[in-house]
């Protein structure tokens, strides 16, 4: 297999999450607090990457495009470490166009990992959060949806990541093309805590 | 820091307790008489009961509500408790139980609760929505208490919770008080954060911010007054006019004083974006009782009263001049240190207090209409009225205390004892929205 690196700027978009997570830390202070109160907090981390959108070259073989900046090593993320937090879904949405005379086929995928992982893409400590097939007639556009929930049934070893704060998220966009575009158009992460635990 | 939060406690407990029930029923309205003299010293030498006073003892109806189980703070003082609380099924709720606490007076019949589900939505970089788990918009009213509890002049004690007065002669009078108030507990997004929040839309180049602030004072009081009746005069198309007029002067020591206030801003950038290198927290807390710091201050108030053929106006004006010192602590919450530190005030920050009433009578009762309006750093004022007929009260009002108010009550004055109730409404604290309560007092007549 033949893996094509596309070039991509290094430097992610500002604002960082950490900084529009300032915001829900004083709305989360001014508003009441109950056992039962549920906070989610929604973000699209498609508005933070810098190659969410890029063309995919024409290759006999499988090109894989990673989504931050092209690097094995991911989007590390960092959050106060988040012991309350019961469920997180993920909601990805990427609109790809095969330009060429064949069929573009392959695969999106998100993986996750510790946050010391300088590799997600091998398989050593990272692991499949979701994934789904890919299959686009020539001169067609098509929209990818990638869908994940995380509780402590589904992905719980996701889950676990997440509430101890600090990790690592990849997107790996695999395919064997005849030419095209992709651009990832929503990246939405929701995470529901109920706040109250911290109170001790 | 304990007895701090302990006095705090105490302060936020007794808050509420100098106003009574009577004067609930009409929300807030104070008609004029001795009842009023600490907001006019002329009232200190006006007949007592021609509109009636306030009797009797306010039953502290708020401890039946904190034996709810949203509001109860017992289930806080057993391991058990604590970990109990923190079941999702828990009624136990820290915003019913804060609105509980602060209305010590009533039993509130519908307390405030936290919302179920809070959805923060930062998917778009440049606006903020905040909704509920069906995608309302969450109308946050942010304000907890007054955010201004303590006045601008510090010599401006709130009003005492108690006050025994010894008559002297000729119209000099001493009283000795205790006060415990001025609270103060807000937190409150600043003007930009609020836009944003109604808007959803980020500006550039600004700061947002959240600013935080807790106040409260306690402490006795000795009052030396004069209040004395001039010679009436004749005005035509009102008859006899009788004419008060009192001073009063009052010393205070303090018991305790909390002033903390903290805040939070973020600026956004040229692109409309926060920017988390100006992310800052900055803000102190000032905390005095006896053992750590000095509470001491003196004032002199002044104050007119006009009555004729049953109508009353009356204008009272405290801290003609005044002065006070607090020395105790200063926390800097940046540098997470603490030093010696003084609040002083001195001069002439007045509050103005005016006040007006009538009385008319039918067949059936008496009615007594009335109406004031004060400033004391901000405005306020109230009217309403009050129908007696045979022992029965039947009372009713409608106030402005930075945010409307109305008020119902009842009563029955029979033979040595009185009995008052009055519905009461004051504004959710954080979420909006009015909440009942019922307050009542029972008072002995010897």
């Amino acid at each position: 297999m033949v893996t094509d690196f596309l070039p991509i700027p290094a430097t992610l978009k500002r604002p960082t999450m950490r900084t529009l997570l300032l915001f829900s830390l004083a709305l989360l202070l001014l508003t009441g607090c109950s056992a039962r109160t549920r906070y989610t907090v929604v973000v699209d981390a498609a508005n933070y990457i810098s190659n969410k959108s890029g063309s995919i070259p024409t290759a006999a073989t499988e090109s894989t495009v990673l989504v931050p900046d092209n690097k094995k090593e991911g989007q590390p993320i960092s959050l106060p470490k988040q012991d309350v937090v019961e469920e997180a879904k993920l909601n990805v949405k990427a609109a790809l166009s095969n330009t060429g005379s064949s069929d573009m086929t392959g695969s999106l995928e998100v993986r996750l990992s510790d946050y010391n992982d300088t590799d997600l893409t091998d398989g050593n400590s990272d692991f499949s959060l979701s994934k789904v097939t890919i299959a686009i007639p020539p001169g067609n556009s098509q929209t990818v949806l990638l869908d994940a929930v995380i509780n402590s049934t589904q992905n719980a070893n996701a889950l676990k990541l997440i509430q101890g704060g600090s990790f690592r998220m990849v997107f790996i966009l695999k395919v064997t093309s005849p030419g095209g575009t992709y651009t990832l158009t929503q990246a939405r992460i929701s995470v529901t805590g109920r706040p109250f635990a911290l109170i001790q | 820091m304990k007895r701090l939060l302990l006095a705090f406690g105490f302060m936020v407990f007794f808050s509420a307790t100098a106003q009574g029930v009577r004067t609930q029923g009409m929300a807030g309205l104070l008609l004029p008489g001795p009842a009023a003299a600490y907001l006019n010293p002329a009232y200190t030498a006006f007949p007592v009961g021609l509109y009636g006073y306030d009797s009797g003892f306010s039953l502290p109806m708020g401890l039946l509500g904190l034996l709810r189980p949203e509001a109860n703070p017992f289930v806080l003082l057993t391991p058990e408790g604590r970990q109990a609380i923190h079941d999702n099924q828990s009624p136990f709720d820290l915003l019913a139980l804060y609105d509980q606490l602060t209305h010590p007076t009533e039993f509130l019949l519908n307390p405030p609760l936290s919302p179920t589900d809070v959805v923060i939505d930062l998917a778009d970089p440049k606006a903020i929505k905040v909704t509920d788990g069906n995608g309302n918009k969450l109308d946050f009213n942010f304000s907890v208490g007054s955010s201004a509890g303590i006045s601008l002049t510090k010599a401006l004690t709130p009003s005492p919770l108690f006050r025994i007065p010894f008559s002297i002669d000729s119209g000099l009078s001493l009283d000795f008080g205790l006060f415990a108030g001025g609270l103060g507990l807000g937190a409150n997004p600043d003007a930009n954060l609020r836009k944003l929040i109604s808007t959803g839309n980020l500006e550039a180049n600004t700061p947002y911010g959240v600013q935080a602030a807790a106040s409260g004072q306690a402490g006795i009081s000795v009052g030396f007054n004069f209040a004395t009746e001039l010679p009436g005069f004749e005005m035509q198309d009102l008859g006899m006019v009788r004419a008060f007029v009192g001073t009063r002067g009052e010393a205070f020591y303090g018991l305790g004083y909390l002033e903390a206030t903290a805040s939070t801003t973020v600026t956004t950038d040229a692109d409309k974006v926060p920017d988390s290198s100006t992310a800052k927290t900055t803000g102190t807390a000032f905390y005095s009782y006896p053992g750590i710091g000095l509470g001491y201050g003196l004032r002199a108030d002044g104050g007119v009263a006009f009555e004729s053929n049953g109508s009353t106006f009356g204008l009272g004006v405290r801290n003609l001049v005044g002065f006070a010192h607090w020395s105790g602590t200063e926390y800097d919450l940046s540098t997470n240190t603490s030093k010696s530190a003084e609040r002083n005030s001195a001069g002439f920050v007045p509050a103005f207090f005016l006040n007006a009433a009538t009385k008319i009578s039918d067949e059936m009762g008496t009615a007594l209409l009335g109406a004031d309006v004060g400033y004391d750093g901000s405005v306020y004022g109230h009217v309403g009225g009050e129908y007696m007929f045979g022992p029965a009260r039947v009372r009713a009002g409608l106030g402005y205390e930075g945010g409307l108010k109305f008020g119902l009550g009842a009563g029955i004055a029979g033979p040595g004892f009185t009995l008052d109730t009055a519905l009461t409404t004051h504004q959710a604290p954080v979420v909006g929205g009015t909440v009942f309560g019922i307050a009542l007092s029972l008072g002995f007549v010897f």
